[in-house]
């Protein structure tokens, strides 16, 4: 299986602050994504989970081509980027759709839904007859009856709007959707009838996704594989199935203890680090029930726990009941994900 | 034990629309009650309603009582020192509820306003002790900063320490963990349910989350198109769920469901407008074990075991 | 690929379609009766500055040395002035001079502000940056005082004092413009047509203008009055509009000088002054009231 997007070595920084940060000596700039790797197959559906502040969303809309990046390549369909090259991104647009965390925000308030929709058609070039036709489609494709077309975003609930959202990722029937956190803010009955939207969708077009979200109860039903994502970095990924039975990163338990699985260690203390002042070592030692002096010292790197099984951390597996934590020995070449 | 909510038949009218309709409910001292409904539940008019902060044009019926006392039989002026003293809500969004130009500190000072016997140095001193007892760290810096350079999770943290400040005997937590990503709303939880202590009365958490119900309620009551649809305790509710929508729900909630699936249960049709609701039964328009019954006669609510649902078929499944 | 099955439109019942913003918003503004009232005298001086010939019973520049200082009477309902003119007619065509002056005015402004607006609030920072200074350049110079200095090198006329007014109130509509740009570029669903690879003209066509079309007639309906005021004030001076042509702050200026012999000069001049200043500025916050999408869409 060819990946359909490869994401290699990504780094995302972000200019920082006033001139008065800069003069109090902070970094000119912040690194929001420290090089982040992953693959995603044809039909896949990647969950992409972390708190906030961890990188998920700059991660989304860097693949889309939103936030330029510093360094890093990614490659979608056998076109790759490596830097803003106009050419490449119009291409690459056209096989991503994205999908916004607020629907209302993501949809003009003064463009009939039709209008919207059927916008990407428009910036390709598409006539006034065959957007009117594909709006139709659309709408129907993602359960909405015709006459909504007419109508505009305040008229319609959040529910409809995301659905109108979905309509309007699928427009161009692109191979990877983005989405971002797609069910965030809705009914628990609607929720449902979105992911159950979104996955017949996938099963018969065959839609990669990327799914954004702090919702691990959501990202266990809908994804095929996880990354976990903290402060920038992807700290463990495997698939999903892999990640609730053998979570190997203590961030991945934290989070998962979170969601109130019985017997798990209490959720995390203290606050995430601000990214101007990522802690040396792991980044994650400042919270980590099971740091070590090495940690401390050393960033971890990427280990193979399995097939499609990676983790950063010195000491995957080890719980707090064990004594002394031992390393792992690491691998001699620190792989990369090649599924 | 005397009740600290007392609710008799309450029903709010929007002009000619009655939004919500006969809610009897009683909350005692001590325990926290979530209050479960999907949006277009009127849990929120419910609310209001408690608060005095309905709007304009919005009519009350029946009684509602604060610790004895008949909320709409009050003044304004007394309705607003009640507001300050003895009800405190923490919101939905840490980001609008703190003044975003003011230190933390002087907030947590002016909440305490209503008492008027404590000098301003002891209210300072007050508003450090409780931002540590909610597990802020290095209280005396926060005082000083100002909210945007607080997290999410720390800002909801302190309007939870601002609520908790004034000791009210009632407090509504609206959403409280909705804004909030996994492990910051674990800790928000943690932490409520660690000051369940500090409050002398009762909480109310209005929420759509059935686990936050799990793991920090005493009692449920779950609402539907402006009815009270069941209520009890949450053993009960949530372990032997009478009414057919109370089921629907939980079904639905993606953590219940224990082998992964990717087609998840919904409850299908929608919520009917309070303008045109079905003849009989509300829930008859979705219900997946609607009987012709249902669709004629209004169930009343009855009670099983410790739980009351307003179902024709409570207690038979 | 129908997906039909249980997928019905979820989430709380939906407004009825078919009554687009406009159309409420239409009915909205009807409802206003001061807003309606500031409407119905916009538009009666619409219809006087444009039908002045046919509605004007006299000849404005007409003098007639007999007939001077006559009171209010039949023939000469606002009375004539020191040179025998009749002064309603001279209000009536000064209507035509003011609203010109206003309405070609405050476009040029527009046209100024909002494109310089468009280009910083889209452009790199540094040209951002140039405009912003520029802007608040001109808005630093004391009005009156640079318009009597452009008035000195290139002489009265009706195209001077255009000129003047377009760059004076520019600035307000390139603040106005270039925040709004900033705010809309910063919206989901601008990021998202940029995600689907619209270019820079297209977005400010089909979003940008759209959204910016409320606040910017708001902004012309508030800024008329105080360009009547300009103009006014200016010919007032004796350096705006020039003799004879009729202008209300020529006008008022002879009532001044005569006030002694006929109040009524002075008053049939102020009156439209006055009257059109407030029609415009409630026709202006009806509109805002209208055009504000969330005083639509709030409960």
């Amino acid at each position: 299986m060819t990946a359909l997007l490869e994401v290699n070595d990504l780094v995302v920084r972000y200019p920082s602050g006033s001139l008065m940060d800069r003069l109090r000596g902070e970094p000119r700039d912040v690194t929001v994504l420290d090089g982040v790797s992953l693959t995603l197959g044809p039909g896949e559906t990647l969950g992409l989970v972390g708190e906030s502040g961890s990188g998920k969303t700059t991660l989304g809309r860097a693949i889309g081509g939103l936030t330029p990046m510093a360094s890093g390549s990614i490659t979608l369909a056998g076109a790759s980027a490596t830097g803003e090259k106009d050419g490449f991104w119009r291409e690459m647009r056209r096989n991503v759709g994205f999908m916004f965390q607020d629907p209302m925000a993501a949809l003009d308030p003064r463009m009939r839904l039709a209008a919207s929709i059927t916008e990407p058609l428009a910036v390709n070039g598409a006539g006034r007859a065959e957007r009117r036709r594909r709006a139709g489609e659309l709408l129907a494709e993602v359960g909405l009856s015709p006459d909504f077309a007419g109508r505009f975003p305040h008229q319609i609930s959040g529910g409809q709007a995301r659905r109108v959202t979905v309509a309007r990722a699928l427009a161009l029937r692109p191979k990877l959707v983005i989405a971002d956190e797609p069910t965030a803010g809705l009914d628990l009955s609607v929720q449902g009838e979105l992911l159950n939207l979104l996955n017949a969708i996938q099963a018969a077009s065959a839609v990669s996704f990327l799914f954004i979200t702090h919702n691990l109860a959501v990202a266990r039903h809908v994804t095929d594989r996880i990354a976990v994502m903290y402060l920038g970095r992807i700290v463990e990924s495997a698939r999903t199935a892999e990640i609730f039975a053998r979570p190997a990163h203590p961030y991945t338990r934290a989070l998962l203890s979170a969601h109130g699985r019985p017997g798990a260690p209490p959720p995390l203390k203290g606050e995430v680090p601000s990214l101007k002042r990522r802690p040396r070592g792991c980044a994650f030692h400042t919270r980590c029930p099971l740091a070590a002096e090495l940690c401390r010292r050393e960033a971890p790197a990427e280990r193979i726990l399995g097939p499609l099984h990676q983790v950063r951390c010195h000491f995957p597996l080890a719980t707090a009941g064990d004594a002394a934590p031992h390393a792992f020995p690491a691998p001699p070449e620190p792989a990369r994900s090649t599924p | 034990m005397a009740a600290i909510v007392d609710l008799r038949d309450v029903s709010i009218s929007y002009g000619n629309v009655r939004a919500v309709r006969g809610i009897t409910f009683a909350l005692e001292r001590g325990r926290v009650l979530g209050l479960v409904g999907e949006s277009g539940s009127g849990k929120s008019s419910l609310v209001s309603a408690m608060l005095a902060l309905l709007p304009k044009g919005a009519s009350v019926e029946g009684r509602i009582a604060l610790d004895g006392r008949d909320l709409y039989a009050l003044g304004e002026r007394e309705r607003r020192a009640l507001r300050g003293r003895e009800m405190a809500t923490v919101s939905q969004d840490p980001f609008t509820a703190l003044n975003p130009v003011i230190r933390i500190g002087r907030q947590l000072v002016e909440f305490q306003h209503r008492l008027t016997h404590l000098s301003r140095g002891a209210k300072r001193e007050r508003a450090r002790e409780m931002i540590a007892r909610v597990g802020i760290s290095d209280p005396a810096v926060r005082m000083e900063q100002y909210p945007h350079q607080l997290s999410g999770g720390l800002r909801q943290r302190v309007a939870i320490a601002a609520a908790l400040l004034v000791q009210p005997k009632l407090l509504i937590a609206d959403e409280p963990t909705t804004a909030l990503d996994a492990t910051t709303e674990a800790e928000v939880i943690e932490i409520i349910r660690d000051m369940r202590g500090e409050v002398d009365g009762s909480i109310i958490l209005v929420t759509h989350d059935m686990g936050v119900v799990g793991r920090l309620c005493d009692d449920v009551a779950v609402m539907y198109a402006g009815e009270l649809v069941e209520s009890g305790p949450v053993e009960a509710v949530l372990g032997h769920p009478q009414h057919p929508y109370t089921r629907a729900l939980l079904a639905c909630d993606p953590a219940r469901i224990e082998t992964p699936s990717r087609h998840l249960p919904t409850i299908p049709g929608t919520v009917p407008s309070p303008a045109a609701l079905p003849g009989g039964c509300i829930f008859s328009t979705r219900c997946p074990s609607v009987q012709p019954v249902c669709r004629v006669d209004k169930p009343v609510r009855i009670g099983i075991g410790a739980s009351h649902a307003a179902c024709h078929f409570a207690g038979a499944a | 690929m129908a997906l039909t099955s249980e997928i019905g439109t979820s989430g709380a019942p939906a407004t009825p379609a078919g009554t687009p913003p406009a159309w409420s918003g239409a009915r909205r503004f009807l409802a206003n009766p001061v807003g309606l009232i500031a409407l119905v005298v916009v538009v009666g001086l619409a219809i006087c500055a444009l039908f002045a010939p046919w509605i004007a019973p006299y000849d404005p520049v007409k003098i007639a040395p007999r007939l001077r200082f006559q009171p209010p009477s039949w023939e000469h309902w606002l009375g004539t002035d020191q040179l025998g003119r009749d002064v309603l007619s001279r209000v009536i065509y000064g209507t035509g001079v003011a609203l010109k002056v206003a309405l070609s005015g405050t476009l040029a402004a527009l046209a100024l502000g909002a494109g310089l607006g468009i280009v910083a609030g889209l452009g790199r920072r540094a040209v951002d940056g140039a405009l912003l200074l520029l802007c608040d350049a001109m808005r630093s110079l004391p009005l009156i005082l640079f318009a009597l200095a452009i008035i000195a090198i290139y002489g009265p006329s009706l195209t001077t004092l255009i000129g003047i007014i377009a760059f004076s109130m520019a600035p307000g509509y390139f603040r106005v413009v270039r925040n709004q740009v900033l705010v809309l570029r910063s919206m989901d669903f601008v990021t998202a047509s940029q995600s689907m690879g619209a270019s820079l003209p297209r977005i400010a066509l089909t979003h940008l203008l759209p959204n910016l079309l409320g606040p910017i007639i708001v902004l012309i309906a508030m800024d008329i009055p105080a360009v009547i005021g300009i103009e006014s004030g200016l010919s007032f001076l004796g350096q705006g509009i020039q003799p004879p042509d009729p202008s209300w702050g020529t006008m008022l200026s002879d009532g001044y000088s005569f006030i002694r012999q006929a109040p009524h000069l002075a008053i049939a001049a102020g009156l439209p002054v006055i009257v059109s200043t407030v029609a415009f500025t409630f026709l202006g916050e009806a509109l805002r009231d209208v055009l504000d999408p969330k005083s639509g869409r709030g409960r």
